[in-house]
């Protein structure tokens, strides 16, 4: 008789000992399972809140050394005569570093923009000033105005639009048209809000003029129109905390390093300088030891002309809870495996030790043990597949009610994080103006919630593999030892 | 010719008093001895050395002129002997043929039994259901179904009636004679002894042949 047969025997005659197996190794597949498929599911929300987080770092001059400033006797102000971020800095930094997926140089700059050369402003986006700011975009119209008062759009210089920070963390999305590189001379990128309210389109072009041309004191020269083309159109995601439209991200435009030049009347020299080099990682994770990495170069550690800042404070502050709730996962893998192992062990160890008699007869009919082991495995193997292939229907179940709970977690935190939500931003610049922020990402917080406990393949592979596995070495090991015993101890104890 | 044969076999528990000293015997095909003697003088402590599941402390046991531990106790459990056990050894979960069955076809496991007098609906009842005659009956047919020489019945009729007793006997011999095999019984009953061919007696450790004309009436 096969061992096949014996074991098929044992299996529909001992019903009740089948069953009472059938049911340990059931309840143990089930925790298993949920453990994996909550354990995936979380691996996922990390994963989500890094990528819409994003990890970055930035590199700025070191403003904070006084010995980098001088005083100028004309104007009585400290001027800032230390090193400005530039291209081969920004080369040199990535050439150092593995795994960045994109850096950008962004320096922020101030224009005027109208429809037509020569033309009035286009009207900005009102902040959240309300009137007052109205009545200074109509001041800032008046070329021949008396006063300094004079509103312009912020223009955010990039290397690479797609890795402009706002686009890298969300906050912006490009809803038409084209991310601009440095190769593109005459593009930019603008608001939908923007392009709305002037009744501008992608493929429009439209005219940029230096910020200074409108101060009675630079009158003198004739302002540049310079003719752009729009490449893209953007939607914020969020709304942009400024208080004018100054600097309301609304009326930011993004554009490249050589379609300022064309208007500008700044120097050469002066637009090589960057404000700051933003470096994207693929793994957000990575973030902290770049910055290390970078902080010891000689231009950050002896001579103090830059300054690293890692931005990676909000996937660290929303990953917490999930960390917590992944380490409380992991313990529970790590507990139904010893609950598992041990439990089957002493069940399996149990029953085989239970079946000496059997396995007496079984020997003293000339059975080989291989024969015997080979039943036993077969059986063990039967309950645990079917065992294991009914866990599958019961822990859909436990992972709707677990993905439930960690929803409802997820979505505390991340109200919690769009509270107190700001991109960050460097110290403000003594000479640059202050960049738009944005604030409430709704991106970020559907990303953060959204969260899925499922049962993948893998999981049911990996479930079915240790199920297998645990039980075998449980089966063979207790086996192995009766097996093992003489003929002589096998006869004592069958009598 | 012998077919199993134990030459000076000594054998002990804790390796200062020898149950076995010395012995040899030797037991050939076609024929039914017995091993006669009180409890525990050593009878099922010999079978078993015959049998492969234990080994002595010093001698051999041969089979077909050859050492069962050399040629492997694994090997020659399964195929030169065959056993019956006093408290039958039958596998709780299975039927009858199904016992029988574990070292033969179900054809001529069925055909055993149903010639030790199992019905047809008994041979596929659960063995627990059965009566102890019934069930040492399906441990006779395992055994004589087997593909083995020697059968080792270990108080095969320790646990049934008289007229039971008789009948088991009677089947051991029929085999014995029609099948050529060579069937060692233990035993403690001198009724049963007399039917063997051979007697041997086990005292004190020693083993003496004895005829079975010559043994008194009545069980030990």
């Amino acid at each position: 008789m096969s061992p096949l047969h014996r074991a098929y025997l044992y299996l529909t005659r001992k019903r009740g000992k089948t069953i009472l197996l059938f049911l340990i190794i059931l309840v143990i597949a089930m925790m298993a399972l949920s453990s994996f498929s909550l354990k995936g599911a979380v691996q996922t929300a990390q994963l989500n809140v890094r990528e819409s987080l994003g990890g970055s770092f930035f590199v700025e001059p070191n403003k904070q050394n006084y010995n980098k400033y001088e005083y100028d006797e004309e104007t009585q102000e400290r001027i800032f005569i230390g090193k400005m971020p530039t291209k081969e800095l920004a080369e040199s930094i990535a050439g150092e570093l593995d795994g960045l997926s994109g850096y950008c140089l962004t320096r922020t700059w101030r224009a005027r923009m109208s429809k037509e050369e020569g033309g009035q402003d286009v009207n900005l986006v009102p902040g959240n000033a309300g009137p007052m700011d109205l009545l200074m975009q109509e001041q800032a119209k008046q070329e021949d105005s008396q006063t300094d008062i004079y509103i312009t759009l912020g223009v955010d210089i990039c290397t690479d639009s797609a890795f402009h920070p706002f686009f890298m963390n969300q906050s912006i999305l490009l809803t038409q048209g084209e991310h601009i590189t440095e190769e593109d001379d005459d593009s930019i990128l603008i608001s939908e809000d923007l392009a709305e309210k002037n009744g501008l389109s992608v493929g429009d072009t439209v005219y940029l003029r230096d910020q200074n041309s409108v101060l009675k004191k630079n009158k003198a020269e004739q302002p540049i129109y310079a003719p752009v083309t729009i490449a893209g159109l953007f939607s914020i995601n969020g709304t942009s905390d400024a208080e004018s439209g100054y600097t309301s991200a609304e009326n930011m435009i993004i554009t490249t390093q050589d379609a300022v030049k064309s208007f500008t009347v700044a120097s050469d020299k002066e637009l090589e300088q960057y404000d700051q080099i933003h470096f994207f990682a693929e793994d957000p994770a990575d973030i902290a030891s770049m910055v290390e990495i970078v902080e010891r170069r000689d231009d950050f550690y002896q001579t103090n002309d830059f300054l690293a800042y890692a931005n990676n404070e909000h996937i660290v502050a929303v990953e917490g809870p999930l960390q917590s709730i992944n380490r409380l996962v992991d313990f529970l893998i790590l507990l139904v495996f010893a609950i598992g192992v041990i439990v089957l062990w002493l069940v399996l160890s149990s029953r085989i030790k239970d079946r000496i008699h059997e396995t007496g007869i079984l020997l003293s009919v000339g059975l080989r043990k291989a024969n015997i082991l080979a039943q036993y495995l077969v059986e063990i193997t039967a309950v645990t597949l079917l065992a294991c292939t009914v866990a599958i229907f019961g822990s859909v179940l436990i992972s709707d009610v677990t993905e439930e709970f960690l929803r409802g977690t997820l979505t505390t935190t991340a109200q919690q994080q769009q509270e107190s939500s700001m991109v960050i931003q460097p110290e403000d610049s003594i000479d640059t103006p202050a960049a738009p922020s944005i604030i409430g990402n709704t991106q970020q917080q559907k990303a953060l919630t959204e969260i899925s406990v499922t049962i993948e393949p893998v999981h049911i592979f990996l479930l079915y593999g240790a199920g297998l596995l645990l039980s075998w070495i449980a089966v063979a090991a207790a086996s192995i030892s009766l097996l093992r015993l003489k003929p002589r101890e096998i006869l004592s104890k069958m009598s | 010719m012998s077919i199993m044969e134990v030459r000076s076999v000594t054998y002990s528990y804790d390796g200062t008093k020898n149950v076995l000293n010395d012995i040899s015997a030797s037991f050939e095909e076609g024929k039914v001895y017995a091993i006669l003697g009180p409890s525990g003088c050593g009878k099922t402590t010999l079978l078993s050395l015959i049998g492969g599941l234990d080994v002595p402390t010093s001698g051999t046991i041969l089979f077909d002129g050859t050492d069962i531990q050399q040629a492997g106790l694994e090997a020659h459990r399964s195929k030169h002997v065959s056993f019956i056990f006093q408290n039958y050894n039958l596998i709780d979960y299975m039927t009858p043929i199904e016992n029988a069955a574990l070292s033969a076809t179900k054809e001529a496991a069925g055909a055993a039994l149903k010639r030790l007098g199992l019905t047809d609906s008994e041979i596929k009842r659960n063995v627990l259901k059965l009566s102890g005659g019934q069930q040492q009956r399906v441990a006779i047919a395992r055994a004589l179904v087997a593909d083995t020489r020697v059968i080792l019945a270990d108080e095969p009729t320790g646990n049934v009636d008289d007229a039971m007793s008789v009948e088991i006997t009677k089947i051991l011999k029929e085999s014995a004679k029609e099948t050529g095999k060579c069937v060692i019984i233990v035993t403690h009953s001198i009724d049963l002894a007399k039917e063997a061919d051979t007697v041997f007696v086990l005292k004190n450790g020693v083993l003496q042949e004895q005829k079975p004309a010559e043994l008194e009436t009545g069980s030990n």
